[in-house]
Formats: structure tokens, sequence, C-alpha cells
């Protein structure tokens, strides 16, 4: 990622250009291995996102585990849990070929063949189903009340 | 410390001067510490074997000889000897020297138990967190062990990174793709 975006490979000339925001992004590149508590931020997030939106998994340990696939602590199908419309093989991709598979997209979405924001829609279930058996039923409740009591120690000690 | 005399000469004396004035630094500090045994390892490498209880007493001592960093809290563990080796990387910027402070504690998860140095060396709040998370060692009196700290709650208190924590079969239960870590090598699919 960073020799595709400074000036030896300088992407911007392509028109590409990293969004600080996810409310204005079109395409979610998705730039190594996923830990579970990466995954939470990158659904959120993803979900964030408006439609219609990309995903781009780069490398393999987005698409088996790579090197982590006995990793307790790294995903081992990302498009288990969000659809993922292009897969980039490699560990890592060259330049050339994070190039390659964002014309790739560009052609798909061309066609039409780039749903995955459709399908994500068409079948949530089955997202929320992998998701929550790797996160447990309402993991986003949880996730969001996590520091809630060590927070609310420390503004009693204030007191 | 940083002086010009020794930089004049070639690099074989300056090895030489750094190591003599290492011993030197050791014997300083073990004289004060008859319970520590210690050793120069090579040139700006030290390395002590204090026994866990007095570990505090040690590193106060350390901190009084300008050793002004705590780099990191490492925890070694040896499976058939049933103990956790603690090596506590001590820095020093006056003598441009790295200590290492190794001591021996069981493994057992409730006899795997230290006092903080929380209060000598602030940093190692931290540090004794990681170590509480991978491995099991409470350290007494830092309150924020039970914070959640860089798990998840999956894998809390399971301790992964103990030797014999059985990762293959936690895997295989976690992400439920049975097949593809087949111990059989007929059915690997990688």
């Amino acid at each position: 990622m960073p020799p595709l975006m400074t000036s030896r490979y300088d992407l911007e000339r392509f028109g590409m250009m990293p969004n600080p925001a996810p409310r204005m992004a079109d395409l979610f590149l998705i730039t190594g291995y996923v830990t579970p508590k990466t995954l939470k931020r990158i659904i959120i997030t993803y979900e964030m996102q408006p439609d219609p939106k990309y995903v781009l998994a780069h490398g393999s340990c987005p698409l088996n585990g790579g090197v982590y696939w006995d990793a307790y602590n790294a995903i081992k199908h990302l498009d288990r849990y969000i659809p993922v419309d292009v897969v980039i093989a490699g560990c890592m991709p060259r330049p050339e070929a994070v190039m390659d598979g964002i014309k790739k997209l560009m052609e798909m979405i061309e066609n039409g063949t780039a749903d995955g924001w459709k399908r994500y829609k068409e079948n949530y279930e089955w997202y929320k189903k992998n998701q929550d058996e790797l996160f447990g039923e309402g993991w986003r409740e949880r996730e969001a009340r996590r520091w809630i009591p060590w927070l609310m120690d420390k503004k009693k000690k204030e007191e | 410390m940083a002086n010009g005399q020794e930089e004049k000469g070639g690099v074989k004396e300056m090895t030489e001067a750094r190591w003599k004035r290492e011993q030197a630094l050791v014997q300083k500090i073990l004289e004060k510490a008859p319970y520590a045994e210690g050793r120069v390892r090579r040139e700006r490498r030290i390395e002590f074997k204090v026994p866990a209880d007095r570990i505090r007493d040690f590193l106060t001592l350390l901190k009084e000889n300008n050793f002004e960093l705590m780099l990191q809290i490492t925890v070694v563990d040896w499976l058939k000897e049933g103990e956790y080796e603690l090596v506590y990387q001590m820095w020093s910027i006056t003598h441009r020297t790295h200590a290492m402070v190794k001591m021996r504690i069981p493994r057992e998860l409730d006899k795997a138990r230290m006092p903080t140095v929380k209060d000598i060396y602030p940093v190692a709040e931290t540090y004794e967190r990681d170590a509480h998370d991978f491995y099991g060692v409470y350290f007494e009196g830092n309150e924020k062990m039970e914070m959640p700290w860089i798990l998840d709650d999956a894998e809390q208190g399971l301790f992964p990174h103990r030797k014999d924590f059985d990762m293959l079969s936690y895997v295989k239960k976690k992400y439920k793709i049975l097949d593809r870590f087949d111990e059989n090598k007929d059915n690997y699919v990688i």
C-alpha cells in the first residue's frame, strides 16, 4: 500500500485518492490480516458506507488466512462476514497487482457484476449468522459498553 | 560516562574498556544486593538473576544506579520445568547498558503471582497487563489487572501464549473450518 500511494507508483494520477471518512467512500481496501477485533470495526465501517460500495481484499490473509492459518486471532475467510468483490492473491501483492485489481473492479462495475452490496442486503441473515457465531450475539452493544464500568470507576474516584 | 577518552582508541581497546566498565557496574550493584547473581554477557549487555520476592528491592536499587527506563517485561514459559521466567528489560541512558533482570516463578495459574513494580517504574503497568493477558501472571497491587486489554472477550482467561494451550483445536472450534486443518497430510488443503 505505501509504495502504491507514494511517488513511485502514484495512484493519484489515476484519480484514486484515500478518503478520510467512510460516509463518503466507494471502495473499502482490506490490506492485511483481519483479527476478530478489527473485523468488528470493519463491519461497522462497511455498514456506514453509502451504497453502492465495493470491497477489495488485499493479499492472501483475508482470502484464506495466509501464514496465519493456525493463529487463534486472525479470521480465515473474510467473505463469510462481509461480501468481497475482488480478491488480490499474494503475500504481499505487488503494487501492479493492486492496480490491476482496481482496474478489474472498474470493469466489473461497468458490466454490473460488482454486486457485493446487493448480496449483503439479500443474504444479510447468513452474514449476520456468521458474525454472531464468531462474536456471540449482541456483540455491537457489548463492544459499545465494554469500557463503561472502567470509565465509571474512574469518574467515581475523581468525585 | 560519555567522555571522549575511549573513542580515541581502536575498536578492540574500546570493547575491552567497555567490558571492564560493565564488570565494575555489575560489582557495584551486587555489593548492595547480596541476594542476586549477576554477570556480563557482552559489552553493553548485563544480566541478573534475582529471587522473585526481592524484585522490588532490586529494581529500586537499579533505579538508584541510573537505570532510567524499563523497556519490556517478557515471559518465557518453561513447560518441562513447570516455571515461568520473567525478564525485566532495563535500559540505562547514563551507562548505555541493557540489563536483563531474570527470575523464575511457578507456572500454575494460582501460584504465578508477583508484586507489582508500578510505583517504581510507572510504565510497568502496561507491561504487567500484557503479561497477565497472554500468560496469566497476576501482579498484586496493579488495580488494572482485570481491565480488558489486548485480547477480545473470547480469549479472556485462556492465556493463549502458554505452551500447553492447544492452538490448533481451538482454531478449528472457533472458525469452524475443519477439513482444511486436518492433521492427516492427505487431506491437507493448503
